[in-house]
């Protein structure tokens, strides 16, 4: 039971997209030169994006690109549609284990690609405003960006939690059950509580 | 708020993937599933909020926050305020939302029950003779009448079609123009405007929000001079000024190109906030004037990513909307976002139509071809390479005329749109690899032209490759 696509006509449309970038480290004199040259932006740690009208976008590679010059967590909204980019060292055994848990549904859920010597994880969710605001406050993309550090740290410990929350959300049509995840960790209720909550 | 139910001024129309709804007041028109829609449908009655768990509970604080949903004692007064007016106007069952199925045919998916929105040219009549004009002075015969046009805004009620577009030649030209923009209003279609603006005064602009018109189109672009400058900017002023919403259409030509970002700047500073930038079509019927305007006016793939790059500075100043044959620009999407964002390309026949001003029925207003039987041995476009006899294109034409038959079996039948509504034909060419191809499709109208198949590539798409040809 969902909405499959919203369009605004002849009513000023107030909707955009956002793209926020959020380093955990400072990013080093390379990376700096990097992402000045590609976005044109003074490159600091936290880099926001807004587009307005409904044909303008961030430049497709713009996302993987940035995850691999010092950029942890990106966070973006485009009418409703959320998602969440993370970026971690390339480890084969993670690797693995996290692709069992990918999903769509609908453009929704979690895959995971390999650029270079990073990891690109992706969570895509349909999420209503009201429901992360009402978890994160005014500045939802911090929120998000800071619920989204955690579950980082928790997956490069090894805790798969979140990835489950996605999985139990967005997936269970292929063959095959992904590994039991109990007890869910404390990112990844908060996650499955946002998402159930659309 | 612990009851809701469906505003008053939303539409709900069945379709085959599960059914859409259109808000008459906010301008938003949403697609659902089977089972959304259902549930809609029953939210005509007051309702409580779903319990946690259930899926409609995720499903009622969007349809909230977009308007479609009410709390149910404002729901309630609404109804009261409908109720009354249903009570004059029972017999014809307008605002009666139907369960599935309530239409002959349902659309299949690609195309629809009935189109979104008629684009209606309501006369051919104009008092400019703008260069390009895609108007047919072939289109003869005398002009849907008053009563003709009460009659057809009476089927496209029944058809739940969302909103009418109402253009000429220039529309306000004809006497009967409020009229028929009331009537359609009081039958539920969201009545909009394109006009040159010469002919605006305050007076008109009364009349036009007494008919419930909900946004007035304003085309810049005319044949030129100062005295016809000033007088659409002063016309621009007086919208601005009223209650109506207002936009500006804008035919950026290779010639506007350079002056663009200055008359964005101009636009913004007399408090246009939303510009609507069309691309120049080729003319729907083989002729030399219109090849030779075409051939002068064309955007080619470094002027559309020009284009691109003075809307990209204009943004968060200018709300940009760009036309059905400009969405390659948007080809850095993702195509699951454009999909969420409801945008489909190119329309023509399967979401949209249009009605000519002597009731020819086209797909829209550049797959027109002529009324009679096409002069065989031409090209469309004079100047092309691809030399293709006029007996080969694939040249969608009228479907018929709305004076002989009813409208809705004229868009069921689509005849002589067969390939445009084919599930199975995909754009070709450069259009075949594009990743956003779904969404998009390219200008078909362009792809005929140049190529003489319909479903060839849109060689202007600043996505191809340079060089790109029709089937390379």
């Amino acid at each position: 039971m969902r909405i499959l696509s919203v369009r605004h006509s002849f009513e000023a449309d107030h909707s955009s997209s956002t793209y926020e970038f959020f380093a955990l480290d400072k990013l080093t004199p390379e990376q700096r030169a990097a992402v000045q040259e590609l976005t044109g932006e003074a490159p600091r740690r936290h880099l926001s994006f807004h587009y307005m009208g409904d044909w303008s976008n961030i430049p497709s590679d713009w996302t993987e690109r940035l995850l691999t010059l010092g950029y942890d967590v990106m966070v973006s909204e485009s009418y409703d549609w959320w998602a969440v980019h993370l970026s971690l060292p390339h480890d084969p055994g993670l690797a693995e284990r996290l692709q069992q848990y990918e999903c769509e549904s609908d453009g929704n859920g979690f895959d995971v690609r390999v650029a270079g010597e990073r990891m690109i994880l992706y969570f895509g969710m349909q999420l209503d405003y009201s429901a992360v605001y009402n978890a994160f406050g005014e500045d939802v993309f911090e929120g998000l960006a800071d619920l989204f550090e955690a579950v980082r740290n928790e997956l490069l410990a090894g805790d798969l939690s979140a990835v489950r929350a996605m999985y139990q959300t967005y997936g269970g049509y292929g063959e095959g059950e992904p590994e039991p995840v109990e007890p869910l960790s404390k990112g990844a209720r908060r996650l499955l509580n946002i998402m159930e909550n659309y | 708020m612990e009851a809701w139910q469906l505003a008053e001024a939303v539409t709900l129309r069945p379709e085959a993937f599960g059914g859409m709804a259109f808000h008459r007041e906010r301008g938003i028109t949403l697609e659902v599933d089977a089972e959304a829609y259902r549930f809609l449908c029953t939210c005509r009655e007051p309702r409580p909020l779903p319990p946690p768990g259930h899926p409609a509970a995720r499903l009622v604080p969007q349809l909230a926050r977009l308007g479609f949903l009410a709390p149910a004692e404002d729901g309630r007064k609404a109804e009261d305020g409908r109720k009354a007016e249903d009570g004059r106007k029972a017999e014809d069952g307008r605002e009666q939302v139907q369960p599935v199925p309530h239409a002959p045919w349902l659309g299949d998916g690609v195309t629809l029950s009935a189109p979104e929105t008629v684009h209606l040219a309501i006369t051919a009549r104009c008092n400019l003779s703008c260069p390009g004009c895609y108007v047919p002075r072939f289109d003869a015969g005398p002009e849907l009448t008053t009563a003709e046009l009460h009659g057809l805004v009476d089927q496209w009620a029944q058809m739940h079609v969302f909103q009418l577009a109402v253009g000429g030649g220039e529309p306000l030209l004809r006497e009967d123009l409020f009229d028929v923009l009331a009537y359609a209003r009081e039958r539920g279609i969201v009545p909009n405007l394109t006009t040159n603006g010469m002919l605006l005064t305050p007076d008109v602009l009364r009349r036009l929000e007494w008919a419930g018109v909900a946004r007035v189109n304003l085309s810049w672009n005319g044949p030129g001079g100062g005295g016809q400058r000033r007088a659409v900017a002063q016309a621009l002023r007086m919208l601005l000024d009223s209650a109506l919403q207002v936009g500006v259409n804008l035919l950026v030509t290779p010639a506007l190109l350079p002056g663009l970002p200055r008359l964005l700047a101009r636009l913004h500073a007399l408090g246009v906030r939303r510009v609507t930038i069309l691309r120049p079509k080729p003319p729907a019927i083989p002729s030399e004037a219109g090849a030779v305007w075409y051939a002068a006016n064309r955007l080619r793939r470094a002027d559309l990513l020009r284009l691109r790059a003075i809307m990209d500075s204009w943004q968060g100043v200018l709300a940009l909307e760009v036309d059905s044959a400009l969405v390659g620009l948007m080809g850095d999407a993702d195509p699951a976002t454009l999909r969420w964002r409801g945008i489909h390309g190119c329309a023509a026949g399967r979401r949209m139509c249009t009605v000519w001003p002597a009731g020819r029925v086209t797909p829209c207003s550049f797959l027109a071809g002529p009324s009679g039987s096409d002069p065989s041995g031409q090209t469309l476009n004079p100047h092309s390479a691809f030399r293709i006899p006029q007996s080969q294109i694939r040249n969608p034409k009228s479907a018929g005329d709305v004076r002989q038959v009813d409208f809705a079996e004229l868009w069921a039948r689509g005849e002589n749109w067969n390939a445009l509504r084919d599930p199975t034909r995909q754009p070709q060419g450069g259009c075949a690899g594009c990743k956003i191809a779904s969404q998009c499709g390219g200008a078909r109208c362009v792809a005929r032209y140049e190529c003489g198949d319909l479903f060839a590539g849109d060689a202007e798409c600043p996505h191809f490759g340079k060089g790109a040809t029709c089937a390379s």
